[in-house]
Parts: structure tokens; C-alpha cells; sequence
């Protein structure tokens, strides 16, 4: 019998429950007015997919348990059903405060045979999940994850919860044995422990126990919403309400032009959802822990961008709202600009490379919130590194980023003669893209690529001078108006043409004409070279016969890999040249690991920290790979940098090549060379020109 | 304080050398496809000297003067999303085909019908001509003083002190107002715009006044205007491979490639 | 006026003694006025110059107007113009020339607009045709040259540097000094000196230098870049490096040449030990020449290079550095 039942037990009962209660409601009611000071964002579309997938993502928090992670995983899973399957004996517990009757327990004495033993099983889990936990935070202490009090305080909880209530039923038994109480096998061990003990003694342990185990329950409720724990009750959410689109993808700005604020610059200028990712973030450090950036000593660590949002958005609340707040800060962080908070060197660090959100277990939407801000800096307060800057006027200004380009967007044509240019009769357009029309280097890939295209008898044309920049660059550096333009300007020229359909070479024009475009209304069917051409070679229209002969590490770009799971076609196309023996690095498919030219870092200068490209480049050699093979030309000039840069690949003469360079070679060797002769010759002619 | 700007549109100075052509008939530059021309980047930082001095005094008008066609308008536009407020076009059959002084003459009587005004501000060279006279010549036809090639510029008082770039150093000047300043790169790097002045740049006023608004007389500008006739126009040729110095020792290599440097007059 | 006759140069005094450009401008006076049979004048201008007026004949002069005058200690235009305006007012020249210099930069367009005559800056090169000065000058950014006369007179023209071989100085040379007095009046300068500071950081502006010896990775420590910097001090130029130098901290970040680096224009380039990367080419599209030294022949460099030496830096640079220093001492 529940102590709370008999005066004045249950006075108490009821003051511990209902301000427990009240207090908890008031807090948790601020939270979730908080999060309507952002904007609108409208996560409701695909229910059906929304539902099917919550059982794996939040049911089976799948994404917790990744191989990688497997011991979290394990302590996770423990704690996370143990804790649920609980909550049916916190019910119980509540109705038996109200009254004994109330009670499941005494609805019928069959429970008892299935409850206990589960029961008490899973608060054995729960108190596993504990140890190993504690153990992880003491013992190991793994970088990515915060050691601070807060982690043991919710640890401390939730031990207390497990043992308060293993006591409480030990006593109960011992002061009076319900049916098949052998059942519960550990609270009837103590019950064993203390039989003889005065009746009236035991009753006191039991009280002890029972409010011990209720100011817990309260103490928990009440800590949670003030804890990154807020986790266990937004996580299910977060999750069902993530963005279905690609990762890569960015949103436009709706009525850009009547915006007060452009981009985020204070915290209400996030939407409802991104201050949501706030409160979801568990710290658990698994993105900062594949950040590229933050792997190369830059100042950038996702994790931090996400705790900011939730401890600028609490610290101000006060300031957000018209009611009262009570704060109680964790971290001791003051509030401060949110711009300071999140930082302008950390939100120019990031690479947009997607690896943070594809480890999240929550779906933290780092890439969005990081751009958000970067776009307030660009477009509002025209703050930026300067070498961002130049590449914005450069865009601006010539419709492409490669400053001082040697080469006009037809060189390559007339050098290699033979390109149809489109006229809306054939069936695709290729899009060759500013790097591979004004850079020396990717100019060899674009002239592959067509040579392949002649060679397998697909229809295609290209636009010539008459190309511009897909706005890719303009985006991910913040100034969406400039994509805007590049965007709008495209589409309609591609619909005027009759494009229908669009081979790309680069990834990122990949990207922004097939998950960008439509945001804009330019609905195209957009396929990458790589893709492509795996096609051409499985229908046999191209058939690699010369022997490579050679040991091949294929890179992985994020706009390709990651942000349009386009994993297996580069693949592929390796797999089928002849005598080439295939090697994976370490980091591949979506745990790939960026070059270092994302989010625009092809033309900024990285000036703290190890290089990124340097770094996997390292990666690369350590294979043993005689080739590196990319399907982006912005990989291949940070490859063609790396190699340079690191000692071990420059000895070896490591070299890159993209697929389709590959395939060239495989497919039509002779002409590949006769080619890049010619190349040298026109480029000797352009270099004679420029003195 | 109301400040002239004078911006000029100039082919883009980073047209790629082997795109760079030139009708040898016309004696002009071909526009290259898909390369369109851009503001005179000189010219943008005396805009930038111009807001600078707004920010310092707190308050100043700032109009910008374009001589060219109806396409320079995306020029003036540049200068008006940096923060300028008003443009001026001066378009007109009559003033093309232009030197320098028939160039200088215009601006020069555009800039008086602007008056009251305190200072001109210029690029110290445009980058398709090189010339870099312009400037001189407005003062002169104004008859104010000028002061050329600036690295800052301040007014302070109703005077105007500016720090000049010499080959070796600086030197700083003093001058009354009104009066015409050119700007050099050692001011700095202009400024990125914000997205409000885009926009706003957009709902400014840009005038078009032709050679009878300015009351002059079409013999005094444009081509009929200048002093310097253009005989021909033409694209230097130069060796088309690069020679290597080939010789039995390093040493007598070297040798070679300074006395070769210096029959070219390179060194 | 009529009958204009003699080409005037505009002499130019630096610290006393005079600058290298006169000779050099003298030496194309000298040139055209045979072709024409006209003789050759110069105005010298400051407090203090007038032995140097032998100097010029020397040079190549026939005739050297003076004046010296304390308002000519230091350069400025309101000075200047009506001093030269008066000389050309005796001499009455066909031709004026002078180089273009800080000075020439600014004092040639004013005094031609008081002369109600035009000039071309920084010609490369002057001939006669018909009787008239011909001037070719680059435009475009090097891109281009074009030639102009005059249609009025005198036909002025300022003279790029180094572009013209000086003479040898003939001390045997007989002519003319004729003083003039300058009459400036004071209340005419309308601008004021108030400060002159030479430029601290060490050497010429990457921006503005003429010279560019760039070093790249083959360089290999921080001590082989003080025998670029020995060099470039010699041609009056300065230093960069590529990003792979500047990483390995052999050379300062803001000396960077590139694509995230500076954008420079030199007249001549000399890039040692650097590949040739479109990243480290896209800051050189400014550049005239280009010249190699690389010990791979296939390097990208050398397709950019006017010339090129292939062959360890180690082995060519320092012999290279002492014949420059001997032909500078010459
Ligand atoms: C003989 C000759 C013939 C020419 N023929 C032609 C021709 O047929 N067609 C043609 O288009 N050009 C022609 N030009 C070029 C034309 O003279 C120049 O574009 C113009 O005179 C500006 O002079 P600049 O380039 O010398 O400017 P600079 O003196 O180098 O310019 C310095 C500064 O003056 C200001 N400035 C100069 N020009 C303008 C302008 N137009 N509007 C506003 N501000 C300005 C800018 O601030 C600039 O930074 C010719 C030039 C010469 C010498
Ligand atoms: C986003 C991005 C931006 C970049 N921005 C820039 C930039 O602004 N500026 C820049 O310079 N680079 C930049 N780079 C780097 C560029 O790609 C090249 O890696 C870099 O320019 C190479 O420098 P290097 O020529 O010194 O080195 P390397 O390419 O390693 O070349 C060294 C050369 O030295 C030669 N050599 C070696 N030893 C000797 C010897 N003893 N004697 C003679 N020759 C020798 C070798 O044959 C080789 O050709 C950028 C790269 C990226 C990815
Ligand atoms: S997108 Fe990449 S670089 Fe940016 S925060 Fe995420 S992991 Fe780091
Ligand atoms: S954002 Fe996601 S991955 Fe990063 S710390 Fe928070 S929960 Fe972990």
C-alpha cells in the first residue's frame, strides 16, 4: 500500500505532484511558445513516408546505433526502452498514490506473473545503460562528447528512478507479500535481504523509498526541459518532422525582396523547426566528430552550432517573450549577438559537406542553419573574408568564379572542334560547367567527356558562351539573391531553348538543377556523367578495352555521394576497365570525407589548420592507389593540389583523374593522347597571346 | 557636401589575353561574347573614398557622372548600390569616338551644371585606355586644383588633405575645396553592397543628358572634339614558343638569360 | 604660334642629381630631333640645378633652359605648369617629351591643356612620319598598343620608363644655358606639401612592382628565398612566392600570387621552382613576361614563359644574380 494513500501522506502526495506538475507544464509551455517566435516552416508534407519511417528512426533509433557507435548504440537502446517500457510502472505508481484500488496491479493478480519479471528486467537494462554510460564519460572519454555535470545529474535521475523503485517494491513486499511476489526477482532479493527487520522500520524504509522515488520522478521532470535531455521528449519529433528533401539541398528565402532581416542574424529569424533541432541536439558529438572542418583544427564544430541555437534562444527568452521566464543556465553562457554566439569564423568554416547531418541520430539540419547565418553576414551586413568577397564580385561580375582564367567558355571547342552546339533538337544538353570550361586542368575532362558522348552516339549539345554559373558558388557562400538571378536567368534560358534533359559533369551544377531548380519552377531531368555513362558501358555502347593495369581509389564527392546517394555508377565505370584492381579508403561512400572545396572553399583561402584536401589526400596514398578517380572537377583540383603537398603521394606521382578520364582512356587511348597534345599546342598559343 | 563621382564603363580588364581582339579597320576593341564590360575599377574606389567621407562627416550627396553609352547604365548602377544616390548618364552620338580632352570637356561641363559641388573624385587611370589624364583636365577646365593618385582622402574643416602615392612612399597634401581628386588602388578594396542597396539602387534616379543639355557644342566633345588622333589599333605580336636557353653549363644558361633580359629591356 | 621648332624635354631632378629618366628621354630627343634637323632643349626646374646643365648637354642637349627658384625646391603642379609654360614660351618647340614619372604623370596633362595641345602617356616608342611625332603606347592592359599624332602643337608625349636606351655621356658636347626667370607667383599653388613619408615595409608593393621574382616549393627553405629577395632588390623589384611556399612558411602569406593570393602585373616575371598552377597563374594575367627556371621540362610554367631555363635554381640563380649585378654596374 502506497504511503501517500493516508493522511498526511497523501497531502504531501498531492502538493509534490501538483507543483511538480505545474511547474513542469509552465516550463515546457514556454519551451514550446519559444519555438512559435520563429518562422514559418511547413514539415507536414509525405505523412505517410513520415510515419513509416518513424518506426525504424525513432522506434529503433537506428540512427543511434550505427556499427560505429556501436557501444552507444548498445547503452542507448538499453536506456531508451528500459526507460519507456518503465513508464508503464510510473502509471502505476501514480494510480496507486490516488488510490490503492487505482492500481494495475490490483485490476487483476494475473498481471502480476508478466509485469514484475519485465519489469524489473528492464530496470536492470536501464541501470546497464547507467553504468556503461558513466563508465564512457569517466573512463574513456571520447573528445566529441561535453563532460559536464548535467550528463551525471540526468544519469544520477534516472539510476535513482530504477533503485528508489527496486527499493520501494522490496520493502512493500517484505511488509506484506503479494501474490507470486518471487516474481519480482531483485526487489524480492531485498525483501529476503531484510526479512526479521521490525514491521514498523520497514515501513519507514518504504516511505522513504516511495517519496524518495517520487521527488526523483519530479526532480527529473522538472531538470529535463533545462537539460540537452530535452532530447527525450523532442527527438520524436524532431525526427518525424525532418526535411525529406536531399540533404544538399538549401530553401530559398520566400518575398526575398520585403524581407526585414536577410538570412538569420538574431535567433527569431530561425524557423520553428531549427530552433526545434536546439532543444533536440543530445551533444552527443558524432557530427563534430566527421566535420571536416573541425577534424582540420578550424574553429567550426557543429555540435556548437546547434547547442548555440538552443542556449540563445533560452538565454533570451525572457527578452522573446511577454511572460515571465525562469532561466536556469547550465552552461553559464551569457547571451550575446546570435552572429558572435555561432561565430564568423566557425559559419565561414563549414564545407556544406553534409557529413554532420548524415551522422546526426536526431536530424540536426546543420548545413541549413550554418548557410542561414552566412547569408545575414553576406547579405545585410556585407561582412565576409575577403577572398569569399572576391569570389562573389567575380560571380557578379563574370558570370563565373575562376578569377584570371586564361580560358573564354569556348576555347575548348575550338580547340577540339567537333561539339554540336544545342539547338532544342537534341536530346540532351550538356552543361559543361566554369570549371570545366575555364580550367586548364578540367578542360581535359570536359573534352573526355565529349569525346565519349561522340563515341557512344548520344544526342547532345552544348551551350557554348552562352553558359553562365549554375549559381552553386553564390548560394553556398550566402548570397541567395545572386543565385536567385543565376537561377531565374538559366531556367529561362534553358526553357526558351527546349531543354528537357541535362548532363552535367560537376556535381554541384548537378545538384542545383535538379534538387535547386525547382524551388524556381525549372523542372528538368538531370543526370551526371558518371551516371551516364555506367549506363552507356552496361548497354555496351562503350566498351573499355585498354589495360589500366593500375590500383584505383575512387573519391567519393559530397554533392554526389552524400547529398544524391549516387554511390555505385563511378563504381561501376572502374569496375569495368579492364585489369584495374579497385581500393576503398577508409572514409567512402557516405562517410566519405570532403575534399575541402565545398561551400565555396574552392576559392577561399584556408588559412588556419591542416588543409582538408591535404588530409584526404593522405587518406588516399595510404591505399596505395596509384590513381585517384573523382567525378568532380573541384575534387580534381584539390586532389591535384594534395598530391602536390603530400610528400609520400608526390614520391609515388600519385595522379587524379576523373571517371570519365578514366573511361577515355579505356575506351579510345589513342585519341586521349593526340588530344592533350593539341591541348598544349592551343595553350602555348594562349600563352603567347597573354605576354 | 555633395561629392561627383565620375564612373566609366570599360571592356572587362580581365578579358582572357587569347579572347582579346581588336578590328584593326575600326580601330576598336571586339566585344567578346559572353564577357560583358564592367565599372572602371579605379573609378569604383573613389565612390568608395566618396562614401568613406560620408561616414566620416556624417552626411554628404553623392552623384555619379558616366560618359558613355546606354549600356554603361549596369556601371552607374554599381556605384549606386555601393551607396552613391543619384546617376548621371551623358549619352550622345556626339560625345563618341572621344579622346581624353573631348572626354574631360564633357564631364568637365556636366560637373558645373551639378554645382554647387565640393569634390570630383576619379579613378588615377581607366583600364582600357591607361591613360589617366582625364582628371587633370577636368580641374583644368574648371580651373581647380587637383590633386592626383590618392591613397586617402579627408576633408576636414572645408579643406581637403589626401595622401598620394609616390614610387617610393607617400606624401600628404592640402588643399581648399572644391576640388578633383584621382584615386589609386592603395585606398583599398571597395566595398561589397549590401542586399538593401542592391534593391535600392534600383528606384534611384539616373538622368540622360546629351550634348544640348549641357549646352555644349557637339565640335567640342567626341571625336570632332579631340586632340589626339588614333592612327591605328593592334595586338602586339610576340615569339609563339617559349625559348629555352640551352647551354653546356648552368652557369654560361644564366648568363645567357640576363643578357637576353636585357637586350629585351626587361631588366 | 608658328613655326614651332626643337624638341623640349622636361628634365627630371631627384635628390639633387638627375633622374635616370632624363638621359633616357634625352637619348629619344636626340634621336627624333636629327631625324628632323631640329635641335634639342631641356627645361631644368628647381632650387639649385643649375650645374647640372651640363649634364644634359652631355646628354644629348643643345640648349638647357634653367630655373632655379626656391618655389621649385619640391614638385607641384601649379609651380611647375606656368615655370615650363614660360620656357615653351621662349623656345617655342615642336615636341615636348618627358618621362612618365610621379611627375610626368601629373605635370604633362596640365601644362598641355595650357598649351592647348593634347599629349599621350607613357609611349613605348616615337618616330617621325611626314614630319610628325608618331607615339605608340600599350592599352588594354598590355593587351593592345596604339598610335596617335597630334593635330595640334606642340606634339607632347610622355616616355615610359626604361623603355629608351640611354646615351653615353659626352662631356665634350658644347651648349647652350640660357636662365629664365620664373616668376611664380606664390598665391597660384593652390595645393600644399604638408608631409612626405617613404615607404616602410620592405621594398616595392607586389601590386606595383614592375619585377616579380616569384619562388614555389622547389625552393625548399626560408634561406633560398632571401637570394630571390637579394635579386629583386637588385632589379628594383620585389618577392612572391605560390601557396605551396607560403604554407611551408618560407614566405609571408601576403605575398601570396594567385588566385587567393594578390593579382599582380609586372612587366617581367621570374618564377623559380613553381610549376605552374592555374591557381598561381590566374594572379598573373597581368604579367608582360614570364621567365622560367624549373627542373622539370614538361612543368606547366614553361607554356606561359617568354623564356626558360630547366635546371636546379641552386645551379642557375646565383651565377644569374651576378651577371644582372654586372650588367647593372655597367
Ligand atoms: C585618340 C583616342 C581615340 C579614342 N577613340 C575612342 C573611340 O573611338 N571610342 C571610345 O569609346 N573611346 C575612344 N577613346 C577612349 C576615350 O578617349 C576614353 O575612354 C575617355 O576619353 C576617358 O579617358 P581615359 O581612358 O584616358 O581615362 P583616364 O584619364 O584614364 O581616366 C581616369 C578617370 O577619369 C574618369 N573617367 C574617364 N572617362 C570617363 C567617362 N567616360 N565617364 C566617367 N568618368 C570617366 C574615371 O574616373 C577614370 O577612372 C579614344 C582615346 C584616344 C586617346
Ligand atoms: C582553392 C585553392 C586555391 C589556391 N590558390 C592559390 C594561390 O592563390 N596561389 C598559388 O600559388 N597557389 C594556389 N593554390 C595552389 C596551387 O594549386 C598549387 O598547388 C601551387 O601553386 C603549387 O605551388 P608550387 O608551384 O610552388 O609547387 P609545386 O607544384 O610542387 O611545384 C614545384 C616545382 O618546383 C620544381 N622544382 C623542385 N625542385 C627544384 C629545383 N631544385 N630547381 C628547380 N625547380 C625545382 C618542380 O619541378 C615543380 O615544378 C590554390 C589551390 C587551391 C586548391
Ligand atoms: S557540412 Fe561538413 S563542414 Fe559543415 S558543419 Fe557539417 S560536417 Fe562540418
Ligand atoms: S547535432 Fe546531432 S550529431 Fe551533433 S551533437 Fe547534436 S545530436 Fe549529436
Amino acid at each position: 500500500m502506497a504511503p501517500s494513500v493516508q493522511f498526511p501522506g497523501n497531502i504531501f502526495f498531492y502538493l509534490i505532484l501538483v507543483s511538480g506538475l505545474v511547474f513542469f507544464a509552465y516550463t515546457f509551455y514556454v519551451r514550446v511558445i519559444l519555438l512559435l517566435v520563429g518562422k514559418p516552416d511547413w514539415r507536414f508534407d509525405r505523412l505517410w513516408e513520415r510515419t513509416v519511417s518513424f518506426v525504424p528512426l525513432v522506434l529503433a533509433i537506428w540512427r543511434v546505433i550505427r556499427p560505429r557507435y556501436w557501444y552507444s548504440g548498445i547503452l542507448h537502446l538499453a536506456i531508451f526502452w528500459g526507460f519507456l517500457t518503465f513508464q508503464v510502472n510510473t502509471i502505476n505508481f501514480f494510480l496507486e498514490g490516488f488510490h490503492e484500488n487505482a492500481a494495475i496491479l490490483s485490476w487483476a493478480e494475473g498481471v502480476y506473473t508478466a509485469y514484475f519479471p519485465l519489469m524489473q528486467l528492464f530496470e536492470v537494462l536501464v541501470l546497464v545503460g547507467v553504468v556503461m554510460a558513466v563508465a564512457r564519460r569517466q573512463i574513456v572519454k571520447p573528445p566529441r562528447l561535453s563532460l559536464n555535470w548535467d550528463a551525471y545529474l540526468i544519469l544520477g535521475f534516472i539510476a535513482l528512478l530504477m533503485v528508489t523503485d527496486l527499493f520501494a517494491t522490496g520493502f512493500s513486499i517484505a511488509i506484506h507479500p503479494f501474490p507470486d511476489h518471487g516474481r519480482a526477482f531483485i526487489s524480492n532479493a531485498i525483501a529476503e535481504g531484510v526479512e526479521g527487520t521490525d514491521i514498523e522500520v520497514l515501513k519507514a524504509w518504504h516511505t522513504t523509498f516511495w517519496y524518495l522515488h517520487l521527488l526523483t520522478f519530479m526532480g527529473f521532470l522538472i531538470w529535463v526541459p533545462y537539460s540537452k535531455h530535452l532530447h527525450v521528449f523532442t527527438a520524436a519529433p524532431n525526427v518525424f518532422l525532418r526535411r525529406l528533401q536531399p540533404t544538399g539541398v538549401l530553401q530559398p528565402i520566400p518575398d526575398l525582396e520585403t524581407q526585414e532581416v536577410f538570412g538569420v542574424g538574431r535567433i527569431q529569424d530561425f524557423t520553428w523547426r531549427q530552433l526545434l533541432d536546439g532543444y533536440t541536439c543530445t551533444e552527443c558529438g558524432r557530427c563534430q566528430e566527421a566535420c571536416p572542418a573541425y577534424n582540420t583544427e578550424k574553429e567550426l564544430s557543429p555540435k556548437e552550432i546547434a547547442h548555440q541555437m538552443r542556449q540563445q534562444l533560452l538565454v533570451n527568452a525572457s527578452d522573446l517573450l511577454p511572460i515571465p521566464v525562469l532561466n536556469i543556465n547550465v552552461t553559464g553562457e551569457r547571451g550575446v549577438p546570435l552572429t558572435e554566439a555561432m561565430g564568423f569564423d566557425p559559419i565561414w568554416d563549414c564545407l556544406t559537406c553534409g557529413a554532420c547531418q548524415y551522422e546526426c541520430p536526431v536530424f540536426v539540419e546543420h548545413i541549413q542553419e550554418i548557410i542561414d547565418v552566412r547569408r545575414y553576414f553576406v547579405m545585410d551586413e556585407a561582412r565576409m573574408p575577403e577572398t569569399a568577397q572576391a569570389t562573389l564580385m567575380q560571380l557578379e561580375q563574370r558570370g563565373h568564379p575562376w578569377r584570371g582564367t586564361p580560358l573564354g567558355r569556348t576555347s575548348w571547342i575550338e580547340e577540339m572542334g567537333d561539339v554540336p552546339m544545342f539547338d532544342g533538337s537534341q536530346e540532351y544538353l550538356f552543361w559543361v560547367g566554369c570549371t570545366g570550361a575555364l580550367s586548364e586542368r578540367n578542360v581535359l575532362t570536359t573534352k573526355a567527356i565529349a569525346r565519349l558522348l561522340n563515341q557512344a552516339g548520344v544526342s547532345y549539345g552544348v551551350l557554348g558562351a552562352e553558359e553562365t554559373c549554375c549559381g552553386d558558388p553564390a548560394r553556398r557562400l550566402g548570397n541567395e539573391y545572386l543565385f536567385m538571378l543565376q537561377a531565374q536567368q538559366n531556367i529561362e534560358l534553358f526553357n526558351t531553348k527546349g531543354v528537357k534533359k541535362i548532363i552535367t559533369s560537376c556535381p554541384h551544377g548537378f545538384n542545383a538543377f535538379k534538387n535547386e531548380y525547382p524551388q524556381f519552377d525549372g523542372h528538368f531531368e538531370v543526370i551526371h556523367h558518371a551516371d551516364l555513362f555506367a549506363r552507356l558501358v552496361k548497354e555496351g555502347r562503350l566498351k573499355p578495352q585498354e589495360t589500366l593495369a593500375q590500383k584505383i581509389t575512387y573519391h567519393d564527392s559530397c554533392y554526389l555521394g552524400r547529398h544524391n546517394n549516387l554511390y555505385e555508377a563511378p563504381r561501376h565505370i572502374l569496375a569495368s576497365l579492364p585489369g584495374t584492381h579497385p581500393v576503398e579508403m577508409p572514409r567512402s561512400r557516405a562517410q566519405s570525407f570532403c575534399c575541402g572545396a565545398g561551400g565555396g572553399h574552392m576559392w577561399m583561402e584556408e588559412s588556419k589548420g591542416k588543409r582538408v584536401n591535404n588530409e584526404r589526400t593522405e587518406e588516399a596514398t595510404a591505399t596505395g592507389a596509384e590513381i585517384v578517380a573523382t567525378a568532380c572537377p573541384l575534387c580534381l583540383q584539390m586532389f591535384e593540389d594534395g598530391i602536390g603537398a603530400v610528400p609520400e603521394a608526390a614520391e609515388r606521382e600519385m595522379k587524379v583523374y576523373d571517371v570519365a578520364e578514366l573511361l577515355d582512356m579505356a575506351v579510345s587511348p589513342a585519341p586521349a593522347v593526340a588530344e592533350e597534345a593539341k591541348a598544349d599546342a592551343s595553350q602555348d598559343q594562349a600563352a603567347e597571346s597573354s605576354e | 557636401m555633395h561629392i561627383i563621382c565620375c564612373v566609366k564603363q570599360v571592356p572587362d580588364p580581365e578579358t582572357p589575353a587569347s579572347q582579346f581582339k581588336v578590328d584593326e579597320a575600326t580601330k576598336k576593341v571586339l566585344p567578346v561574347p559572353g564577357i560583358d564590360p564592367v565599372a572602371d575599377e579605379y573609378a569604383i574606389l573613389g565612390v568608395e573614398a566618396a562614401l568613406r567621407i560620408r561616414e566620416a562627416l556624417g552626411e554628404a550627396k553623392i552623384t555619379v557622372l558616366c560618359l558613355g553609352p546606354e549600356a554603361a547604365r549596369d556601371a552607374v548602377k554599381k556605384a549606386l548600390a555601393m551607396g552613391a544616390d543619384e546617376g548621371i548618364q551623358l549619352t550622345d552620338g556626339a560625345f563618341e569616338g572621344g579622346d581624353s580632352y573631348a572626354t574631360a570637356r564633357a564631364l568637365a561641363a556636366a560637373i558645373k551644371k551639378l554645382e554647387p559641388f565640393d569634390l570630383v573624385l576619379c579613378g588615377r587611370q581607366a583600364p582600357d585606355w591607361d591613360v589617366g589624364v582625364t582628371p587633370s583636365i577636368i580641374a583644368d577646365v574648371l580651373g581647380l586644383p587637383c590633386v592626383t593618385r590618392a591613397s586617402e582622402v579627408k576633408v576636414s574643416d572645408g579643406t581637403l588633405q589626401v595622401e598620394r602615392v609616390l614610387l617610393d612612399g607617400f606624401e600628404t597634401v592640402e588643399t581648399s575645396l572644391p576640388a578633383v581628386v584621382s584615386v589609386s588602388n592603395e585606398l583599398g578594396e571597395p566595398r561589397y553592397p549590401q542586399l538593401r542597396e542592391i534593391m535600392a539602387a534600383a528606384k534611384k534616379p539616373v538622368a540622360v543628358w546629351s550634348a544640348a543639355d549641357l549646352g555644349v557644342d557637339a565640335s567640342q566633345v567626341g571625336a570632332a572634339g579631340s586632340l589626339l588622333s588614333l592612327d591605328r589599333l593592334y595586338v602586339p605580336v610576340h615569339e609563339a614558343k617559349c625559348e629555352f636557353i640551352e647551354a653546356e653549363t648552368p652557369e654560361e644558361a644564366a648568363e645567357t638569360l640576363a643578357t637576353t633580359l636585357r637586350e629585351a629591356k626587361l631588366i | 604660334m608658328a613655326n614651332e621648332s626643337g624638341i623640349l624635354v622636361v628634365a627630371e631632378v631627384a635628390e639633387g642629381a638627375l633622374a635616370s629618366i632624363s638621359a633616357e628621354v634625352l637619348a629619344a630627343a636626340r634621336r627624333l630631333a636629327d631625324e628632323l634637323g631640329q635641335p634639342v632643349q631641356a627645361a631644368l626646374l628647381g632650387q639649385g640645378v643649375e650645374p647640372l646643365a651640363q649634364e644634359l648637354i652631355a646628354a644629348g642637349a643643345d640648349k638647357v633652359y634653367v630655373v632655379d627658384d626656391a618655389a621649385l625646391a619640391e614638385y607641384q603642379s601649379d609651380a611647375f605648369v606656368p615655370a615650363i609654360e614660360k620656357i615653351c614660351g621662349e623656345a617655342n618647340p615642336s615636341v615636348v617629351l618627358m618621362g612618365q614619372t610621379d611627375i610626368g604623370r601629373d605635370l604633362a596633362p596640365r601644362l598641355a591643356f595650357r598649351l592647348e595641345t593634347a599629349v599621350a602617356m607613357d609611349c613605348m616608342d616615337l618616330a617621325i612620319s611626314d614630319g610628325r611625332l608618331v607615339m605608340t603606347r600599350p592599352c588594354y592592359g598590355g593587351n593592345a598598343n596604339a598610335q596617335h599624332t597630334c593635330k595640334t602643337m606642340p606634339q607632347m608625349a610622355t616616355v615610359r620608363i626604361k623603355s629608351q636606351e640611354p646615351l653615353a655621356p659626352d662631356a665634350s658636347r658644347q651648349g647652350e644655358v640660357v636662365k629664365v626667370a620664373a616668376g611664380i607667383d606664390p598665391s597660384a599653388v593652390r595645393t600644399k606639401i604638408t608631409g612626405r613619408r617613404k615607404e616602410e615595409t620592405e621594398g616595392i608593393r607586389l601590386e606595383d612592382a614592375e619585377v616579380i621574382v616569384g619562388g614555389g616549393r622547389g625552393m625548399g627553405s626560408v634561406e633560398a628565398f632571401q637570394t630571390l629577395e637579394e635579386l629583386a632588390d637588385l632589379m628594383k623589384g620585389a618577392v612572391g612566392a605560390t601557396r605551396a611556399a607560403c604554407d611551408m612558411g618560407w614566405y609571408p602569406i601576403p605575398k601570396q600570387i594567385g588566385l587567393t593570393g594578390k593579382v599582380v602585373s609586372p612587366a617581367l616575371y621570374i618564377a623559380v621552382a613553381i610549376s605552374g598552377a592555374s591557381q598561381h597563374m590566374a594572379g598573373l594575367s597581368g604579367a608582360k613576361n614570364i621567365v622560367a627556371v624549373n627542373k622539370d621540362p614538361e612543368a606547366s610554367i614553361f607554356r606561359y614563359c617568354r623564356y626558360g631555363i630547366v635546371g636546379d635554381w641552386k645551379a642557375v640563380i646565383p651565377p644569374f644574380l651576378n651577371k644582372v649585378r654586372q650588367l647593372k654596374a655597367q
